[in-house]
This record gives C-alpha cells, structure tokens and sequence, in this order.
C-alpha cells in the first residue's frame, strides 16, 4: 500500500508542478502579449493598411489564453490535490478550449508572419504615401497612417524607401503625381537633415552624393520588430503548448484513476 | 544660280539649300579623319592610364596627343588647328560613383566641358558656354547652331517643343576653369558641396517652374520627357558680340528613365516557410491526441459508471449523486497523512477502506 500511495503522491506531485510551470507560462505570455499590442515601434499602420494585421489578432487572442493558463492552472493544483473529480472535469474540458484558442494564436501568428514580404510593403507604400485624393474614408485612414508612419521612418531610422531610394525611381506611384521628379526624385525626408529639418544640401541630395541622401532601405527597421513579434507569439505558444499537453494527458490519466 | 537665292550671299544660299558653309565642311572633314585616327596607340595608353582621373584631364592630354599626330600627317592649317575637336570631346554625363542619381526620370546630369575650349580663348575677351539639347529623333544632318551673323541660337524649349523640332538652349554659365578644377572628395565637406557642385557639373532639367513663369527671362531648363533619348552639346559664345567661337560635337544618345508601373508588383510571398508548417502540423497533431484522450477517458467513465449502475443498483446510484464528490474515502483520508498526521492513524484507517484500493482494479 505504500507503494501504492508513494506513486500516487509521486503523481500529484508531477501534476502540481506541471500545473505550476504552466501557470507561470501563462503569465509570461500574457505580459509578452501585451508588450507586442502596445506597439513599441508604432508599425501598426503599415500592417493596417496592408489589410495583414493579423499578427496582432495573435497577440490579443494570446492575452487572454496567457491569463486563462494561470487560471486554469490554479484550478488545476486544488482539483489534483483534492483528487475531486467534478473539479477535475471542468479543469480538462476548460483547457481542452483555451487549447483550442492558444493553437489558433500560435498558427496566425506563424503563418501571417509569412506575407510579410518586402513587395507587400513597396506596394503600400508607392500606392498610399501622401495620397492626394483618398476615395473613401478607409483609405483616408489608410494613407494617413501609411504617410505619417513613413515620415516618422525615414527622419528616425535614416533611410529611404523599402530597398532603397531607387524605389522612388523605378515604380509609379501617387508620390510622383503630387511631386515633380526635378524637385523631388524621392521625398525630403530621404536627405540628411540638420537639427533644423532643412536638407543639408538640396543639390547633392536630389543628385544622390553619398553624404547628403540615405541610401539604405527600411526593411530591416520594419520586419525586425514585426518577426520578433510573430515569433514570440507562435514558438512561446507553441512551446507552452506542449507542455500542456502532457499535463492535460497526465490529468486525464488521474481523473480516469480516481474512483467512485 | 537657283531661283529666288539670287539677291543672298553665298553662304546663305547655301544654309537655305541645307549645304554646310565651307568652313563647317572642312571643319566636319577634319573630325571624320581624326575619327579614324582615334586608335592609334600612344593616344590610347595615354588615355587609359588617366582613367582614374574625374575630369576631363584625360581628354585634354590625349587631344594634344592626337592633335600632334594629326598635325603631323594630315598638314592642316593652323588658324584651323584650334578648332580640331578630338570625337572623345562630347558632353559627358557626370561621374557616376559621385552622382548616383543620373539620369533620373526627367533629369540629365553632364559634366561641364573642362579644357575643351581653352584653345579657342582668345586674351581678353570674356566667353561663356552655352547648353544645347535635342531629342535624339530630331537629328538630322541640316541641324546647325548658328543663327544669322554667326551668333548662336536662341531657341527656347517652347519654341521647338521639348527639343522635338530642333536643338534648343537649355542654360548658359561661365567658361569653366581649366587651371582649377574642383575636387570630387571636397564635396564631403559641406561647406565646399555646394561650390564644387556648381562647378563641377550642370543638371538638365532643373527648373521646373520657369515654363509657368511668364517674368523669366533668361534661359529656360524645364524638365525633361520620361523615356526619350537626348543629346547635348556644348558651345563657346563670345559675351560681348553673342558669335559662337567654338562647340563641342554632339553627346552621345543619353535616355531619360522609364517607370514601373507599382500595380505590377507582386506582393505573393511564394512558399511557406519550415517554421510555419513544424508549428501547424505539430500543433494539430497534438490537438487530435488531446481530444482521443479525453473521448477516450470519457467513454471509459461512462462504461464504468455504467457497470456501477447495474452491479450496484440503486445505492450507486445515490452514491454518485448525492454528494457529487468522488466517494473514494480512501483518498480524502489519506490527505491527512500526507499532511503529516500520525501514521498510525492513516494505517488503522487503510486497514478499514482495504475494500477499496487506490491502485488498478479488474474493472478498469
């Protein structure tokens, strides 16, 4: 009998712990979650206007399963210690959803990391970047953020354009309806500034002599955030995910166990 | 003697049949020869090993080269030796590794013609140079720059539409200095940029707002037409007396850019990435394992509720519905041990709960 209850104990004592570590992921997820939908770099208008913000739809979804894990986990610690098993019945079934849920967090996450593309920013930015005539209202919305977003890019970062400034060179775009090329091959913001915000020298950077223009692109700047946001959301929630899945394997065990 | 030509002079009537004057004839014969002449070998190790060099250095010297060649063997006159043009001595289009942004959508950037004219000064007298550009189509042979008197053409990009009709003057400035040339590396410095800027090279198709400006008056570089080829020309004007002393030949074709259109791009991101399909597939193979465990810890609940129900009748029934609590005693008692209670107690108290063990029974 002993034995017998040594190896129950031995497997309350996983349980416990494994509800422990998984509450405590739930936590963290939750605070990275959080993190990622305050938008530290103010990208989210680029992701708007690409209709491709679903990495964000990730994180909110990933808020709410991070807090439902430490619930959850609490719930679990006092149904295993009590070896109730209507406690225990609720615990699995509820997980069994936020499981559901933290998938599908971590599956958007990953999969709409994926069309973040450089093209898909070049387009935007050549179709919405200071947009004389919207046509409606959310592409009024659209072109704001897009062009104030650019701005903000271009001054903080030092650089121009998605590839480069030849971007401005070889595409249309509703920049270049607004902007003569003479005055304007790319936009003021791609020369480099004194304290003042004028361009140091107007000539050499509309010549494009190096000193006077930037020419590395913004892609980096862009998809080093966005890709440390998407990966956080699906690996972190993947990772918790198979934890809890031997957790909730090892309950479902136990409570199979517990007799009447 | 062709009717209606008989009151004009000769070289008019000659300009008006479309036939060259006798000193542009000569003048073209001379560049023809030296074109032939061009590959002779100490002209071209001459030129080669100035290559480096930013300007037109390099011209300067290999004209003097091949002029001392010609000289030599084609026994030309001197008063004409001045106005040899050697056939490397076109507008150039400024040094690319310094002027990255050339040629641009409606603009063209050209180095200014150093060291060309310097033999055709005169002491004394005070020239400028005048730009001219023309649509590559639009070259014929007949194109002459010089209006009547020998003075350099006036026409403006109005006039012959954009170049389209014949060549006009797109911007004049000061002779450029052979002695002094400004130095590309100076333009780090920004304080000097704008002056080795202004020196160095001239930009056509700057001014975008002298077409709509009805008060300027001086010569108009409007912008250029996107996708078209243009050629260039520089040409030596006396200030005072507006006679053109000299020209260089006409640049080579040098084509405006040609865009894009951004509707083409494709913003498809191909194919999926290994991380995306390790995380679906992984993810979605463990959901099914979850979801068979529960259906399967479920049904074996239920079969074995089921068998309580009919072995025991009545009194499970009441059992399990009663109180809603698993009925093991055994395992609610053995809390207190492990809380630390007298463990002889908990002995005693498995010795009456026996009937029913914690561990696998037939049944399950």
């Amino acid at each position: 009998m002993a034995k017998g209850e040594n190896g129950v104990r031995c497997f309350q004592g996983l349980l416990i712990m494994g509800n422990v570590v998984m509450g405590l992921c739930g936590l963290a997820l939750m605070a990275e979650c959080i993190f990622f939908v305050s938008d530290q770099h103010t990208l989210y208008p680029l992701l708007e206007a690409t209709d491709n913000d679903d990495i964000y739809g990730a994180a909110w979804i990933g808020i709410f399963t991070g807090f439902c894990f430490f619930c959850m986990s609490v719930l679990g610690i006092v149904g295993v210690l009590q070896s109730n098993r209507t406690m225990l019945v609720v615990y699995i079934c509820l997980m069994m959803i936020v499981f559901a849920f933290e998938v599908a967090s971590s599956i958007t996450a990953a999969v709409h990391r994926d069309f973040l593309t450089p093209n898909l920013f070049l387009k935007q930015m050549l179709e919405k970047y200071q947009n004389p005539e919207p046509i409606n209202n959310d592409d009024n919305w659209k072109s704001a953020g897009i062009t104030r977003t650019w701005n903000r890019l271009m001054l903080q970062n030092k650089c121009c354009g998605v590839n480069g400034p030849a971007d401005w060179q070889e595409y249309t775009s509703v920049f270049r309806t607004v902007n003569k090329d003479a005055d304007f091959p790319w936009p003021r913001q791609c020369c480099v500034m004194d304290t003042l915000g004028k361009s140091i020298n107007l000539d050499g950077c509309k010549l494009g002599v190096s000193g006077y223009y930037h020419n590395t692109g913004c892609y980096e700047t862009i998809t080093g955030p966005m890709n440390r946001h998407a990966w956080g959301v699906a690996w972190f929630g993947f990772a918790i995910l198979c934890w809890t899945t031997w957790v909730l394997l090892c309950t479902m065990f136990y409570w199979s166990r517990i007799e009447y | 003697m062709t009717r209606g030509l008989e009151t004009e002079p000769y070289e008019g009537r000659l300009r008006d049949l479309g036939m060259f004057s006798l000193r542009k004839r000569r003048l073209e014969e001379v560049q023809a020869v030296t074109e032939r002449r061009e590959g002779s070998d100490s002209c071209r190790q001459q030129r080669i090993g100035l290559e480096t060099m930013g300007l037109n250095y390099r011209r300067e010297v290999s004209r003097q080269c091949c002029n001392q060649e010609k000289s030599t063997h084609i026994g030309i006159p001197k008063s004409n030796r001045a106005r040899i043009s050697d056939d490397t001595l076109r507008p150039q289009i400024a040094n690319p590794k310094f002027a990255t942004n050339n040629p641009t959508l409606t603009t063209v950037t050209l180095e200014k013609p150093f060291c060309e004219f310097d033999g055709s000064m005169l002491k004394g007298a005070s020239y400028e140079v005048y730009l001219y550009v023309m649509v590559d189509s639009a070259m014929t042979s007949s194109s002459s720059l010089m209006d009547t008197d020998d003075k350099a053409l006036r026409a403006t990009f109005q006039q012959t539409s954009g170049g389209q009709l014949g060549a006009y003057k797109a911007a004049s400035f000061d002779v450029p200095n052979c002695m002094s040339p400004p130095k590309l590396s100076d333009a780090a410095d920004v304080a000097k940029a704008p002056a080795v800027l202004a020196q160095y090279l001239i930009r056509v198709g700057d001014d975008s707002a002298c077409l709509y400006d009805p008060n300027f008056l001086e010569a108009c570089n409007p912008p250029l037409s996107e996708d078209t080829s243009y050629r260039f020309k520089f040409v030596l004007v006396d200030k005072t007396s507006g006679a053109m002393k000299d020209q260089t030949l006409w640049s080579d074709p040098i084509k405006t850019n040609k865009l894009k259109q951004s509707s083409s791009i494709d913003t498809w991101p191909g194919r999926r990435s290994g991380g995306m399909i390790v995380i679906t597939s992984v993810l979605s193979v463990l959901m099914s394992v979850l979801v068979a465990a529960f259906l399967t810890a479920a049904l074996l609940a239920v079969l074995a509720w089921g068998r309580d129900y009919h072995l025991d009748g009545v009194s499970s029934k009441r059992r399990l519905f009663s109180d809603g609590y698993p009925s093991l005693k055994g395992i609610q008692e053995r809390l207190p041990m492990q809380l630390g209670v007298n463990p002889k107690l908990s002995n005693m108290l498995t010795q009456d709960e026996h009937k029913k063990p914690l561990s696998p029974t037939p049944g399950y």
